[in-house]
């Protein structure tokens, strides 16, 4: 039910009061407009005082005004007198509220049912940053910060199209959290844009304080997927890319990453550095990454259903060195894996969550116990230590695959420990068929390795030259499998719908 | 777009080669002599080329009826033509394909209890193997096809990097005279291939709801089957002889002897391989099982869950009597099983619209003019 704004300042005022039921930073500074009674209403700590008072305050109280009807006083401040550069009027209180809570003043006049909010949000955020998770070496060192409205300016000064839309919606009955739907009105496929949009207003949700709260609503996902469809990233340039690709982003008030939707597999192996560096050295670096998670996956497993099932495999004298490790150890290969597996997370773990200055004292009971004693005293063998090491580096070399990886690989340890090297790749077929099963907003996950496209491949395995790249019209909807509408067939689409 | 319905989506050509292409590499990976009742190994090689020309025979019966019927598999014709009758013939497919995965499934127990560990449960293996196998048929004939294709590319490089390691030891000493004990062992083994051949029935099923180039995917399929079929018995015979005939599993035993610089053998890539197309097969299998047995809307998982029951098993039963084995390994089971269903029915199904259409004096193009399309 909309209401409006009473033409009563009191009943404003007295209105907001009870609906904030007095709270300590909502500031109502009352004063005179040629002798009709005004208010400015904003709430402390959203609002840039030195802004209100240059913008505002002064201009409204130095203005030599003969006009004494509020509705046409009303009008001639917010045309000839106020000096904010974005200010809108309504008559809805709901809108009254949104603008309040998002950081605008509210400049109310007795006798005029309108209100006029004036953009002075300034609130303390985090300055632009190196990214923390996404490093490169060669691009650009700023990364997203928690206000989105500075994101949004941090990819319009890359993308300088006005193709390129931002399309605000508020989710969280509570949080009223402000969302950015960004996409490139020409490249991006019609359907997944409305799609996205649907799902995000769909979202039953509190609060939202997270990209991570809404992905699972917006990914789209089948149940028992073990992957996300929904990719994460807090460098502008790589969001970019991703949007010239046809691919929509989130932009979460109060997150320093944005959601990028479709994702695909292939695109966990994707860097930013590989579009700046020479081909040759990405296409070393994608297959140094392609072989660092399938070691993070399955190397622990192979190890135990090779030295437990297969020692032919070997070669006599790493077999003989493996053998004489295991021989002093009270436990089975298998357990012992295990055991080092979670051992080497829960010190993880507790290394990402203590205090900064305990962080090292971490480190270095980890390194001591995981690294010498356990060894030393005989509980652990040296090869398996190996294994342990090497596969905990693997995993960090794609980092957005790190959560699903350390499961798998207990998981992989413990098969290739009960049923040995078949029972291993029963386990594969299982992670294939999963990774091959989902298709986020029409797209194959696994696309374009299967379904295959010699095309598409361009920027997969390797990374052709720029002069390739650059030509070509990489599109998400172009990709084999895909369901969505492209090019010309999405413009029928469109017409035909009107 | 009725194909989308059935399947839930729409397949390319390619997909479908692929997917056959290893379910049917699979077969030859676990060709030998001793289950089917003795012969050479080196038989296979010309029984290969009698193979090539029968896999175009075999479906012909199936491609005229898809021409007379575009865009409706094999049931969807039963449906249009028989009636209820068509139940019959969805039975058929359905034991049909339990038959198959029993097949399968047991040669694969046979080689664990055998070759690899005889302490194995066989009723574990089955659970394992089979539990992986509904699973990935739950998740739907997309996962799986696009599995298969990853599963393909990995198996091809397998065969190559095999082959590779093989043909430095070939030796033309080692192969026997061809045609030496006539052409009976020759036909034999080309229609123990056929009999073995699950394609000609999933083309059945599902080349109807692809697109793409059947015809000539159909060949390119069949071409390059007969070439991998001919390197692998050739690079296998050649550097082991006629020692193959005497094993369980001659090309395993091709791999594991082997041997490549720190590897000492390589039949874990054997088994990988093994392993990989005999999931494939067997959730391709259980999702033409359940297209067999689902109603025109609803996707029933009973139908896949039961004949993985049944497949274990009868998987289990074969393992156990040597007189199943030899029905099941030899020709007297799934040649005619397999000739039914991937000739028998389609051309039944011909007649059946041939009479029926001289009966109503109209061609089923005119009576059904635009609802393919």
């Amino acid at each position: 039910m909309k209401k409006n704004i009473s033409a009563s300042l009191e009943k404003n005022l007295q209105d907001l009061q009870t609906e904030f039921d007095n709270s300590a930073d909502l500031m109502i500074r009352r004063m005179q407009v040629c002798g009709v009674p005004a208010a400015l209403v904003s709430m402390e700590g959203l609002v840039n005082k030195l802004n209100i008072a240059e913008s505002i305050l002064n201009p409204i109280l130095q203005a030599e005004l003969e006009e004494k009807n509020p509705v046409k006083l009303f009008s001639l401040l917010e045309t000839r007198i106020l000096s904010t550069t974005d200010h809108n009027t309504f008559t809805d209180q709901e809108e009254l509220m949104t603008f309040l809570l998002n950081g605008f003043a509210i400049f109310l006049l007795d006798g005029c049912g309108k209100a006029l909010a004036a953009g002075v949000q300034g609130y303390a955020y985090r300055s632009i940053a190196e990214p923390q998770n996404e490093n490169s070496q060669k691009g650009s060192r700023e990364s997203f910060v928690e206000p989105f409205l500075i994101n949004m300016s941090m990819i319009r000064r890359r993308i300088r199209d006005p193709r390129l839309k931002f399309e605000r919606l508020v989710v969280g009955k509570r949080s009223r959290t402000n969302l950015l739907l960004c996409y490139v009105r020409d490249v991006a496929a019609k359907e997944l844009v409305d799609g996205i949009r649907e799902k995000l207003l769909q979202a039953d949700m509190e609060t939202v304080m997270g990209s991570g709260y809404i992905a699972p609503f917006v990914s789209k996902q089948e149940s028992g997927f073990f992957f996300v469809g929904a990719g994460r990233s807090e460098r502008p340039d790589t969001v970019c890319g991703k949007l010239v690709e046809g691919r929509v982003a989130v932009i979460i008030d109060g997150t320093p990453s944005v959601l990028v939707l479709p994702r695909l597999f292939v695109e966990n192996f994707q860097t930013f550095d590989d579009y700046v560096n020479r081909p040759f050295y990405a296409f070393f670096t994608r297959i140094l990454k392609y072989i660092a998670f399938f070691l993070s996956l399955f190397f622990p497993g192979f190890y135990v259903a090779t030295a437990a099932f297969h020692p032919e495999l070997l070669p006599q004298p790493l077999l003989i060195k493996i053998a004489q490790s295991e021989v002093s150890t009270p436990f089975p290969l298998m357990l012992e894996l295990l055991l080092i597996h979670i051992i080497y997370e829960i010190m993880r773990e507790a290394g990402l969550r203590a205090p900064k200055p305990l962080g090292h004292a971490v480190s270095i009971v980890g390194a001591l116990v995981i690294g010498d004693m356990a060894v030393s005293s005989g509980l652990v063998g040296p090869p398996t230590l190996m294994v342990v090491a090497v596969t905990a580096t693997a995993a960090y070399v794609t980092p957005s695959l790190y959560e699903i990886s350390s499961v798998i690989r207990l998981v992989m340890i413990f098969v290739g420990g009960w049923l040995g090297f078949w029972g291993l790749m029963l386990g594969v077929f299982l992670v294939l068929v999963n990774i091959c099963s989902e298709t986020v907003y029409g797209i194959p996950f696994s696309a374009p390795v299967s379904p295959f496209s010699w095309k598409s491949m361009r920027d997969v395995f390797w990374r052709s030259s720029w002069k390739r790249l650059g030509r070509r019209d990489a599109r998400i909807q172009d990709l084999p499998g895909s369901k969505l509408f492209s090019g010309e067939k999405q413009k029928e689409s469109s017409e035909n719908r009107k | 777009m009725e194909a989308k319905q059935k399947t839930g989506t729409l397949l390319r050509s390619s997909q479908l080669y692929g997917a056959m292409f290893v379910s049917q590499l699979l077969m030859i990976l676990t060709l030998n002599t001793v289950l089917s009742g003795g012969g050479r190994m080196q038989d296979f090689i010309p029984a290969a080329l009698l193979t090539f020309v029968g896999n175009f025979i075999f479906i012909l019966p199936a491609a005229f009826l898809f021409k007379k019927y575009p865009g409706k598999n094999v049931l969807d014709i039963a449906d249009l033509l028989l009636g209820k009758g068509a139940s019959v013939v969805r039975l058929l497919y359905g034991t049909y394909f339990v038959f198959l995965a029993a097949y399968y499934l047991s040669l694969f127990q046979l080689f664990l209890a055998n070759v690899m560990d005889p302490r194995q449960s066989l009723a574990g293996v089955a659970a394992a193997v089979m539990g992986v196998a509904v699973y990935s048929a739950l998740r739907g004939i997309e996962a799986v096809v696009r599995a298969a294709a990853i599963v393909g590319a990995f198996t091809v490089l397998g065969c190559v990097i095999l082959l590779f390691i093989l043909f430095p030891r070939f030796e033309e000493v080692e192969f026997l005279p061809f045609f030496e004990e006539g052409m009976q062992p020759i036909f034999t083994g080309a229609l123990l291939i056929l009999g073995r051949t699950g394609s000609f029935v999933l083309w059945g099923f599902l080349a109807p709801y692809t697109s793409g180039k059947k015809g000539k995917g159909y060949l390119a399929w069949n071409f390059a089957i007969y070439i991998f079929t001919t390197l692998i018995l050739a690079a296998a015979i050649g550097a082991l002889g006629a020692n193959l005939d005497a094993w369980l599993f001659p090309i395993y035993s091709a791999s594991a002897f082997a041997q490549t610089g720190l590897l000492q053998s390589m039949d874990t890539l054997f088994i990988a391989m093994w392993v990989f197309g005999l999931l494939a097969k067997l959730s391709m299998n259980l999702i033409t099982l359940q297209m067999s047995f689902q109603g025109r809307k609803r996707r029933k998982k009973w139908p896949v869950f039961c004949a993985a029951a049944a497949a274990s098993a009868l998987a289990l039963l074969i393992c156990q009597f040597v007189e199943l084995q030899q029905l099941f390994f030899g020709l007297w089971l799934l040649l005619p099983a397999t000739g039914i269903t991937a000739v028998g029915i389609p051309l039944f199904l011909l007649l059946v619209s041939g009479w029926k259409g001289r009966k109503r004096g109209v061609t089923y193009e005119e009576t059904h003019s635009g609802s393919s399309s």
